[in-house]
């Protein structure tokens, strides 16, 4: 069963509260970071341990710093580098912002502009070199941080013909992934130089493909989209010589019956293989893998 | 849109969204105001009689010159250009004109080449000769008026302040259309003011050729054929119209790949030898003969190095060059004491550009003059090259379209005897004649639709 520990506002206003368009786990679990229409990123502290007798006071969060001179427009989604020291924010000003750890505190330390349009997903890659971002310009950017921190282009793709709704780094390999308006998924990889579209697989969902996710070894991925199906895909060809050739294929679709409203978010968890989903009708399904 | 041969800058800085092109422009609206006449006001219980009233409203239409000043879709203004810029308008501007000249890109010339499997002074004859048989006067080398650029470029870097540089190349249509529409504060200051060979092409014919010959400019039809769908957009500039009409300078411009498509579309024809042509050789007549000009420093038109070469005649000292990656090339002088005393910068492709202005924008970029165009590759790969399948294909076929390039020959006795006359006759013609050596930029304003915020 799942059970409310708490309950805390993004916006301090409580009576009319902004929409928050993400939340993101610090990699210790002791930090969370969540973003929103008010334009803000706001880090939050966990405090105290939450008990089995599920007492809320034991366990709460404390905002402890409010990024708000970053972004100009609503901002769409916030995610920490793996080593915990970055964080990235990307917003409808079309800019990305990075911010850095220093004292416990983070402050912005970077801003990749580049985008036309609005930024609606960036992300750091697996070994934090690349920050892969995307946008209603229907572009993915692939930004490098060299060894002192500083960011630069390293590539840009135009490979969908509509709105990119986000993407995803495969957890071991660089390796990413991208979904968009347009119905369809493309695969990118690093070829030493410049990033490339290595699988392009079309009409994965009828409309939007809103989300992904990769399991925790990055052998299945799981997609959701505007007609509320739930589809699983599987890599072929792992471990053989030449990346070009492991591709992937879709081995189910799992209608969810009972909505007629679009899935927006999916989630892989990593340790017992369960899949979260969040979808317009506000709620949340939760399903199992089983076995491949 | 994703086969569009527009560089990928002009196609990403123009994005279209959900609604097709014709649905979303605003232009139609906003220009031309509907005068509505004081009887339509609305009358309870009139019923409105059929066919009696309802004047005729003109059909309202988009130009390529409303598409380039809105920063909407490019969809709509590829469209226009489709239409405006075709061979179709080519041959009628051609039958229905005095004069007609047409003007060859080198890269035009290379890339048919490699495509054909011959030589660039072979293809430059059948191209001149291609044209020449459809009745066209005049078939030209666009090199001939990158000459009068290249002349000016040391110049003008000598006149960019410290704090205004690095001062960037203007030839690519590419990137002067993005830096107006994305970056107009940072870039636009720092772009050269010098005309593209195109457009000093483009005043050659209608203002001295005009002149010298006596005929009206719109009497004279002017077509380029460019590596580069970009070109077209260059070509509908304001900027570049004949001073006080609508008669664009450059009339109208194809590709590379348009051109071959036409040339392919019937029998091959054979080349006549030895022409009736007997005047002396001059830029007018240098192309069909087979001579093609020459540049050192690469086929995106050679600017970063003759600005290099032309610091050294002038001061001295050594240059170094480092390739950072295949698009991004970095050149430095030192004098003979040591000091570095320029900083010249290569940089090919929307990802260096990007990268170009995120260190100016941070002050980080030290060069003092950057050769900037839009396609990673330079010129020699422009959009509207002749097209391969394969990437394989596409690699090796550019590097012999670079290598013919880099092999064209640099002595152009065109050059050497015909540059200066024309240019002492350009004065005695209209001594403010530089002015058309020059243009401007302004930044294009946002639309409504992409104020919007939310």
């Amino acid at each position: 069963m799942l059970r409310q520990i708490g309950k805390f506002f993004h916006d301090t206003n409580e009576e009319l509260p902004c929409r928050v368009w993400m939340m993101c786990w610090h990699h210790d679990g002791r930090i969370l970071a969540s973003c929103g229409d008010d334009k803000k990123v706001r880090v939050w502290a966990l405090i105290g341990a939450h008990d089995a007798d599920g007492d809320e006071d034991s366990c709460k969060l404390e905002c402890k710093t409010v990024l708000d001179d970053s972004h100009t427009r609503a901002v769409r989604s916030v995610a920490f580098s793996h080593d915990g020291r970055s964080l990235v924010s990307a917003s409808f000003d079309a800019a990305v912002v990075i911010y850095q750890q220093e004292d416990g505190e983070f402050t912005e330390c970077d801003k990749l502009e580049g985008h036309e349009s609005e930024v609606k997903c960036a992300v750091f890659s697996k070994s934090d070199e690349f920050v892969a971002t995307c946008s209603r310009d229907k572009s993915v950017w692939f930004w490098q941080q060299d060894e002192y921190g500083d960011f630069s282009v390293s590539s840009i793709l135009q490979p969908h013909t509509q709105d990119v709704k986000h993407v995803a780094w495969h957890p071991t390999e660089d390796l990413l992934v991208s979904c968009s308006y347009d119905s369809s998924i493309r695969f990118y990889r690093y070829d030493g130089e410049d990033w490339v579209t290595q699988q392009k697989i079309d009409a994965v969902h009828e409309g939007t493909v809103w989300s992904m996710a990769f399991d925790a070894d990055g052998n299945r991925l799981v997609t959701v989209g505007e007609d509320h199906v739930v589809q699983l895909f599987v890599r072929e060809n792992v471990g053989t010589k030449s990346a070009d050739s492991d591709t992937w294929k879709s081995v189910c679709q799992f209608h969810v019956e009972d909505t007629r409203w679009p899935i927006y978010s999916v989630s892989w968890n990593a340790t017992n293989d369960v899949i979260a989903t969040g979808g317009g009708d506000s709620k949340i399904r939760l399903r199992s893998s089983g076995d491949r | 849109m994703e086969d569009s041969g527009f560089s990928g800058v002009v196609r990403l800085s123009n994005v279209s969204d959900f609604i097709a092109p014709n649905l979303d422009c605003i232009i139609p609206l906003e220009t031309k105001k509907v005068e509505k006449e004081v009887k339509d006001e609305v009358k309870i219980n009139a019923r409105m009689k059929k066919k009696e009233k309802l004047p005729e409203k003109p059909a309202v239409k988009i130009t390529l010159a409303d598409c380039l000043a809105c920063n909407g879709c490019i969809t709509s203004a590829e469209t226009v250009l489709i239409e405006e810029q075709s061979f179709g308008k080519l041959w009628q501007g051609v039958s229905s004109s005095k004069l007609s000249v047409i003007t060859i890109s080198p890269q035009t010339i290379t890339s048919l080449a490699v495509k054909l499997e011959t030589t660039p002074q072979d293809m430059a004859i059948r191209i001149s000769q291609f044209f020449k048989k459809r009745r066209v006067h005049h078939v030209i080398d666009s090199s001939f008026a990158r000459h009068f650029a290249h002349r000016m470029l040391l110049e003008e870097l000598h006149s960019t302040p410290a704090t205004s540089r690095p001062l960037l190349s203007s030839a690519c249509p590419g990137f002067v259309c993005y830096a107006e529409k994305s970056h107009g504060e940072l870039l636009i200051p720092r772009i050269s003011k010098i005309r593209s060979p195109q457009a000093i092409t483009g005043a050659l014919i209608k203002h001295f050729l005009a002149k010298k010959l006596a005929l009206s400019p719109c009497e004279i039809f002017h077509a380029a054929v460019m590596p580069c769908f970009d070109k077209k957009l260059e070509a509908s500039r304001d900027q570049f119209k004949v001073d006080g009409t609508q008669v664009q300078e450059t009339d109208c411009v194809v590709s590379s790949a348009e051109l071959l498509e036409e040339m392919t579309k019937e029998e091959q024809e054979e080349v006549i030898e030895g022409s009736e042509d007997v005047e002396e050789e001059n830029w007018l007549n240098a192309l069909g003969r087979g001579h093609i000009i020459g540049e050192e420093g690469g086929a995106s038109g050679g600017y970063a190095d003759r600005i290099v070469s032309d610091f050294i005649a002038e001061n001295g000292g050594t240059s170094k060059t480092e390739t950072l990656n295949k698009n991004l090339f970095y050149t430095t002088v030192t004098s003979p004491s040591g000091d570095v005393t320029l900083r010249v910068a290569k940089v090919y492709g929307f990802r260096n550009i990007q990268n170009l202005v995120r260190k100016m924008k941070t002050k980080k970029e030290k060069t003092d003059y950057v050769e900037v165009m839009a396609c990673p590759g330079g010129c020699a790969n422009g959009g509207g090259q002749v097209r391969y399948d394969t990437i394989g294909e596409r690699e090796e076929k550019l590097k012999l379209v670079e290598e013919n390039y880099n092999h064209l020959s640099k002595n152009s006795h065109v050059l050497e005897g015909d540059w200066e006359k024309v240019k002492n006759e350009w004065d005695s013609i209209d001594e403010n004649w530089r002015r058309f050596l020059y243009t401007d930029y302004k930044t294009v304003e946002t639309n409504v639709t992409q104020a919007l915020k939310w």
